[in-house]
């Protein structure tokens, strides 16, 4: 309770400075608008569906990137982990990738699938599934040895040892890859819709900013802060919870 | 010398016997085995081992002297680097589904609960669909753990998850079952009680159980043999056949008699095999030693 409103007094405390220092005005009002007026400007965006449809758009084509990403990065992880082939060849070279934002990828992917929903695809993909792998593969890497030995000694083997202990086992690890999987991709996205017409998110920015309409700016901004705390407060954090609880990895209390 | 006779008969240590167990009726064939990991530590030596089916063997020796090398060489976990291993006459390549390895922790699956711990290593020893959750059942209740079924095992206390471990062990039913320190984590008075339990389930069923400890109590109220091994390098001192009734009682004058020679043979090994051997002491001297 005593947490709960000690948040509620900060954000509280941040609008009102902020209203007051938008009301100084140092600066052009059209430039800082305070929160009354992007409140205003959230409002008109989603009462006539702009906003609404704008969320979709971005959010099923997050969809459809992440489920590529998690199909293949879950598997790419567990090969690293358990096949010597992937772990002195493969490995090197995601961890190579890994280290080129996904952005970079843009340009790539725009001369390659053209100005359209697979270029931003493409480029979500691969900001997200190499972290999955990877965490995926330290999920693994950390598996109890004790638990490997118990499924040989029970003659666990093939897909049963696969879907029944390796990856139920490494399954904390796995969730908290894909929870960082998530935000990369939800980063990727953003960075992709801006560069182009996409009817995203990002495309909305970037109208605000064409129109010199600040207060839609900053309540697209707004909305993207929004949706990015529920996905990775509510959901995510919540699986993992589960997740470790059940796993006998948090007190149960 | 009559007297001497006379004494060797009144002692309990009658009740040890040499055994001498030849190949051909061995159901495990240990021989000339020998293992150096790949750090040059030698942990076995020559060892020769033969266990007849049924038989409860206690590998007896202080830490280091290969008790567990041995046991995993023969659950299939250690490919030993010299020396055969055979069970029912076939070299043992690997785990397979006449063994079964039980190790100090329970290491249940602890996303599972313990009925789906057991029905999971069931399926995987490939028993129908339809038999699995009785027979999971069956065996909870054998190790006296009813009620607990749908409970997750980091909610169980020590001694109950090792009683579910010992359940799955039990219920995959092979015939021989490798036991390393099962109880070695376990409070005394859980100990006790899982001892009488497993030698309860024991005494009902044909399993061979070859079981690893570093207490000569422990061994000397399970087992039907005790091999008494000695470190550096880990090598057999002592194959001795047990020949007192069960279950025993652990406050017998006789077991604790056979305890106090059995702990005597592991100090002199370990001095053995630092250098010299101890010089004999008197009785009352030893024992004095031995008082715990």
């Amino acid at each position: 309770m005593k947490r709960w409103a000690r948040k509620l007094g900060m954000l509280v405390l941040l609008l009102v400075v902020w209203e007051a220092v938008a009301r100084l005005g140092l600066w052009s009002p059209h430039l800082f608008p305070g929160p009354v007026k992007v409140a205003r400007s959230l409002h008109a965006l989603a009462a006539d569906g702009r906003l609404g449809a704008a969320v979709l758009r971005s959010l099923g084509r997050l969809g459809r990137a992440y489920l590529i990403s998690v199909g293949t990065g879950i598997p790419l992880g567990l090969a690293i982990a358990r096949l010597s082939f992937f772990r002195d060849a493969v490995k090197p070279v995601v961890m190579g990738l890994q280290a080129l934002p996904s952005i970079c990828w843009l340009p790539l992917a725009l001369l390659w699938f053209g100005l359209n929903d697979s270029a931003i695809l493409f480029v979500v993909v691969m900001g997200s599934v190499l972290s999955i792998a990877i965490a995926t593969e330290d999920g693994v890497n950390g598996i109890d040895p004790q638990l490997i030995r118990v499924a040989h000694t029970l003659g666990v083997r093939g897909p049963r040892f696969s879907f029944g202990v390796l990856i139920p086992a490494a399954l904390p690890g796995i969730v908290t890859g894909l929870k960082l999987g998530w935000s990369f991709a939800w980063r990727a996205l953003l960075a992709g819709e801006l560069l182009f017409v996409s009817g995203g998110l990002g495309q909305l920015l970037t109208l605000g900013r064409e129109l010199m309409d600040v207060p839609q700016v900053m309540a697209v901004m707004v909305a993207i802060i929004a949706i990015g705390i529920f996905v990775d407060r509510v959901f995510f954090q919540t699986v993992e919870r589960r997740v470790r609880r059940r796993w006998g990895l948090l007190p149960s209390m | 010398m009559f007297r001497a006779l006379l004494a060797r008969w009144k002692s309990s240590l009658r009740l040890f016997e040499p055994a001498q167990v030849s190949s051909q009726r061995a159901q495990i064939s240990v021989s000339a085995l020998g293992h150096r990991y790949a750090n040059k530590v030698v942990a076995l030596k020559d060892v020769n081992l033969n266990i007849r089916a049924g038989e409860f063997v206690c590998l007896l020796g202080p830490s280091g002297c290969g008790k567990s090398t041995l046991l995993y060489a023969l659950a299939g976990h250690v490919v030993p680097t010299g020396g055969t291993v055979s069970i029912e006459g076939k070299p043992i390549r690997g785990p397979g589904p006449d063994r079964l390895l039980m190790f100090q922790e329970a290491a249940l699956f602890p996303w599972m609960t313990v009925l789906g711990n057991l029905k999971f290593a069931l399926a995987a020893r490939g028993v129908p669909r339809a038999e699995r959750e009785p027979r999971a059942r069956e065996f909870i209740r054998r190790v006296q753990l009813s009620g607990f079924e749908d409970t997750l095992p980091h909610e169980l206390s020590g001694g109950m998850k090792m009683r579910a471990s010992l359940a799955r062990a039990l219920a995959v039913d092979s015939s021989v079952l490798l036991m390393d320190e099962p109880f070695g984590s376990l409070d005394a008075q859980t100990r006790v009680h899982m001892q009488e339990l497993l030698q309860s389930i024991w005494l009902r069923s044909s399993k061979t159980v070859v079981f690893v400890t570093h207490d000569v109590h422990e061994a000397l109220m399970l087992s039907t043999r005790v091999v008494v091994m000695a470190p550096r390098p880990g090598r057999i001192v002592k194959d001795l056949e047990v020949h007192l009734a069960m279950p025993r009682s652990g406050e017998d004058p006789r077991l604790s008699e056979m305890a106090r020679y059995l702990r005597r043979l592991m100090r002199e090994a370990e001095g053995g095999a630092r250098g010299a051997l101890p010089p004999h002491r008197p009785r009352a001297d030893s024992e004095a030693g031995l008082r715990h």
